[in-house]
């Protein structure tokens, strides 16, 4: 195989993109021809981009740009949010996007959706129980409801979850489980708060009254996708 | 354009809507299922009815399509996404990775040459109209423009058109006009989420406002 082609192939392994004359700027035509032919191109290049280390990375970013959350001003925070996402994924372009379109949707969440400390589940509930705190752990473990880590706040409950009476909607434990295998936590906040097709655009979390469709909703979110 | 004389006069020689992949031509395909797998229902084809194909076949099935990009393996992305997710999903929906995970990539090396309709032409030509197959068409009659150009043009074994950007010359193969042994693999098989595509998949979503949880928050 020609060095040039060695080379192209070892430096997409970090670029989607392949633009030979970008990349090798002092490459001469012999090289371009090669890089440039048919025959070369389109090459597939089989990587490894979910790194446990990007992923300990990103997981940092988010809880101390989320710590961040209740004490620092909007534009202050925008700015802390780029510089570290930045930071942490400096060479794949479509993993800072997604980073920086999760981040605006959760921003958009926390302010739409009361999250709810374990005192005030048990409150709601009416429990009187002992440890009526306990409730929101023991409800979460039956995955019955779910609870969103935030940053500096500690575990907080979105407070739709729960039905006037305080207890959980029945459908959360008929759906919560499969939805929690394909969805960390805070996704799955933003998969309840934003439009979905099969409800008609209208938001999961306002739908939990109507099993049916919900549970079609489910489906069709988890569904693989079928292309020939 | 080429003057024809005829008698009486002259007219000018239709463009034809048939053009040509030459042999050796690389292709890039992205599937969830190989040539020849049984049909099944679809959650995201807006028609409901099947599979990814706009064409029926004798029995009213939908009939068995292959997607690929002729000259760009990010259209092949394109043309998935476009066909799937962002037809589905509105800006903010949210998917989780696992959708994407059964789906491969493959380069395939065509060993003949091959006749394919060319939309573009057509829609040069006034035959279908400009807004075919796009975001805002209809279905319904994308569905039946498609079939009646597939029993016009027998020699064709599918369809090309430029992709969702318009970046890429894309196509559909269906599976009985293609001859045994029209193309062999250039590559192995690479699973798409795994492979150097992953990366523009997201970037793709992201610019239409689609969040993918890849477990990292």
């Amino acid at each position: 195989m020609p060095a040039a082609k060695k080379s192209i192939r070892a430096v997409s392994t970090r670029r989607t993109a392949f633009n030979f004359g970008q990349l090798f700027p002092e490459a001469n035509q012999a090289d371009r021809e090669i890089a440039e032919s048919e025959s070369f191109k389109p090459k597939l290049v089989t990587i490894e981009v979910s790194s446990r280390r990007q992923a300990q990375a990103l997981d940092l970013l988010v809880k101390s740009a989320s710590t961040l959350l209740e004490r620092t001003d909007r534009e202050r925070l925008d700015n802390i949010w780029a510089a570290n996402i930045a930071a942490a994924i400096p060479l794949q372009d479509g993993l800072l996007s997604q980073t920086a379109l999760a981040v605006a949707l959760f921003r958009r969440a926390l302010a739409e959706i009361p999250m709810l400390t374990s005192e005030q589940v048990g409150a709601l509930s009416g429990s009187e129980a002992s440890n009526p705190t306990g409730l929101a752990a023991t409800w979460v473990n039956r995955k019955q409801v779910f609870g969103v880590s935030v940053g500096g706040l500690g575990q907080r409950y979105p407070d739709f979850q729960f039905q006037e009476n305080g207890k959980p909607w029945p459908v959360l434990a008929k759906t919560l489980a499969r939805l929690s295998e394909h969805f960390r936590p805070t996704m799955l906040l933003l998969w309840f708060n934003e439009p979905h097709p099969s409800l008609g655009n209208k938001r999961p979390r306002m739908a939990l009254a109507d099993e049916g469709p919900f549970v079609t909703a489910v489906d069709a979110t988890l569904k693989p996708i079928d292309f020939f | 354009m080429t003057a024809v004389v005829v008698r009486g006069g002259t007219r000018t020689k239709r463009k034809s809507p048939i053009i040509e992949l030459a042999k050796g031509t690389r292709l890039v395909r992205i599937y969830a299922q190989p040539p020849g797998a049984p049909p099944r229902d679809i959650a995201f084809n807006p028609a409901s009815a099947g599979r990814v194909s706009p064409v029926l076949d004798r029995q009213g099935n939908p009939h068995p399509a292959m997607y690929f990009a002729v000259d760009s393996s990010q259209g092949a992305v394109m043309e998935l996404m476009y066909h799937t997710v962002i037809k589905r999903y509105p800006a903010g929906g949210v998917v989780p990775e696992s959708i994407f995970e059964n789906l491969q990539v493959v380069e395939l090396v065509l060993q003949t040459s091959v006749k394919m309709v060319s939309i573009q032409v057509l829609q040069e030509l006034g035959d279908i109209p400009e807004d075919f197959s796009s975001g805002t068409a209809d279905y319904a009659q994308t569905r039946m423009i498609a079939q009646k150009q597939y029993a016009l043009r027998k020699s064709a074994a599918g369809f090309t058109w430029h992709s969702a950007r318009g970046s890429s010359v894309v196509g559909a193969w269906y599976e009985t006009r293609m001859p045994r042994g029209t193309f062999k693999l250039g590559s192995a098989p690479a699973l798409l989420m795994r492979s150097s595509l992953s990366d523009f998949v997201d970037s793709f979503l992201a610019g239409y406002g689609i969040a993918v949880d890849h477990g990292y928050f």
